[in-house]
């Protein structure tokens, strides 16, 4: 055992529920227990004609609240070399996630994401099977967010626990590129570097990225801009922050 | 539903551990009693069988740590505890260990969790990955991390 496990073991040895602690709980639940044994009967007396009528309500409301959820507002890719795009409601909630490899689509097979939220869709996509298998020492895992509401967006992904254990970068794109970025077959993220990638050399095309890593694509790109230090790992530190947003602004102005 | 005889055995063995979840997300001795009513009540009308006493005692980790994420949520509750709250709780530990818990409680939420089922449960990454519902090398990494910040503030020094 080590000394570490030994002074948490001491300290946290200490700490024991009081007989009164034991004593409240037992005699809280005994006596709760049958009032949650009874809300079948109050549910009939009391709440069933209110749930009606807030039925009768909502399915007269039912097709604009569906149109409102399904509708598209924004979309975030999540790269590495599987690259996949997830697209959200008004509500942050996904509606729709699609591969733009065959390393994503293998992803998408093993996890579920319609219907969560993002950063649990994130969460889930980082962490399944395959994903895991690409996120290697030099990996680049990198969010790319296009939405009216990307700062709030970002500020969640930067702040999450897989961005801050796996070092993902985090950027933001105009809505705009998303258009581009569908008829070119790509990932929001991966075409935006591809954008930037073709105003150094020519002969790269969205086909040939389509395959290549967004690690390798940073070091192509960084053969041309030698010295541009604006990609930065998010981290749980207030500089990483910063670095974070001033890729996102190189980013806009990348598109505009 | 459980019979009163169940409950008692119930909290005589997991008393103890409950609190000390408690004390590390909620840090507040009027809070730690209703999570721990509410955990109580979650077992009495849990109708699932156990297939061990680990896997009750798992289940008991993963609803007391819902039970508490919860009770954070709640929009009636007060965000912010006083420090004295704090020291209420941890008032009974000797003066020696008091530094290392509260080292430990100070940690971001996201390592208190591993760290604890790790050191003080012995539970292994995967065990844990499997009670919280995280990757085995997320675990590692909370743990890798969380053991980082815990050197960084209790001294680098014999705690390899």
């Amino acid at each position: 055992m080590t000394a570490l496990s030994n002074k948490i073991q001491q300290a946290f040895g200490q700490i024991h529920a009081t007989d009164q602690m034991k004593y409240a709980a037992a005699l809280g639940v005994l006596e709760r227990e049958p009032q949650r044994l009874r809300p079948a009967v109050r549910f009939r007396k009391v709440w069933r004609p209110l749930v009606l009528a807030c039925l009768l309500l909502f399915s007269g409301a039912g097709f604009g609240g569906w149109y409102l959820l399904e509708t598209p507002v924004s979309y975030v890719s999540v790269d590495v070399n599987p690259s996949i795009e997830l697209t959200l409601n008004r509500l942050n909630r996904v509606t729709g996630a699609e591969s733009r490899n065959e390393a994503g689509e293998m992803i998408l097979k093993e996890v579920q994401v319609k219907g969560r939220s993002y950063l649990e869709a994130v969460r889930l996509l980082v962490e399944s099977d395959v994903m895991q298998r690409f996120l290697t020492e030099d990996a680049d895992l990198i969010f790319t967010v296009a939405s009216p509401r990307a700062d709030e967006l970002l500020t969640g992904l930067e702040s999450s626990e897989v961005s801050i254990l796996y070092q993902g970068m985090c950027r933001q794109a105009d809505m705009e590129t998303v258009a581009s970025a569908h008829e070119c077959g790509m990932s929001l993220g991966k075409y935006t570097i591809y954008k930037r990638l073709s105003e150094y050399d020519a002969s790269v095309t969205a086909e040939e990225c389509q395959h290549i890593s967004m690690h390798q694509l940073h070091l192509r790109l960084s053969q041309y801009e030698d010295g541009n230090d604006e990609y930065h790992k998010c981290d749980d530190t207030g500089s990483a922050e910063d670095g974070c947003a001033e890729g996102r602004h190189h980013c806009q102005e990348t598109h505009r | 539903m459980r019979s009163e005889r169940e409950v008692n055995r119930a909290i005589e063995l997991y008393a103890d551990m409950i609190r000390r979840i408690c004390l590390l997300h909620l840090k507040n001795h009027a809070d730690t009693e209703d999570v721990f009513q509410e955990v109580f009540l979650k077992y009495i009308l849990y109708s699932g069988v156990f297939e061990s006493g680990e896997h009750e005692k798992a289940w008991f980790i993963r609803v007391t740590i819902n039970a508490c994420k919860d009770f954070m949520k709640s929009l009636f509750r007060r965000r912010t505890v006083p420090l004295e709250a704090l020291s209420e709780d941890t008032a009974s530990v000797m003066p020696e260990h008091q530094e290392v818990l509260e080292v430990v409680l100070s940690l971001p939420p996201r390592y208190k969790d591993s760290i604890y089922l790790h050191y003080y449960e012995g539970y292994t990454a995967r065990e844990i990955g499997s009670i919280l519902h995280k990757k085995e090398n997320t675990i590692y990494s909370l743990l890798s991390r969380g053991r980082e910040l815990l050197k960084k503030e209790l001294g680098g020094d014999g705690i390899e």
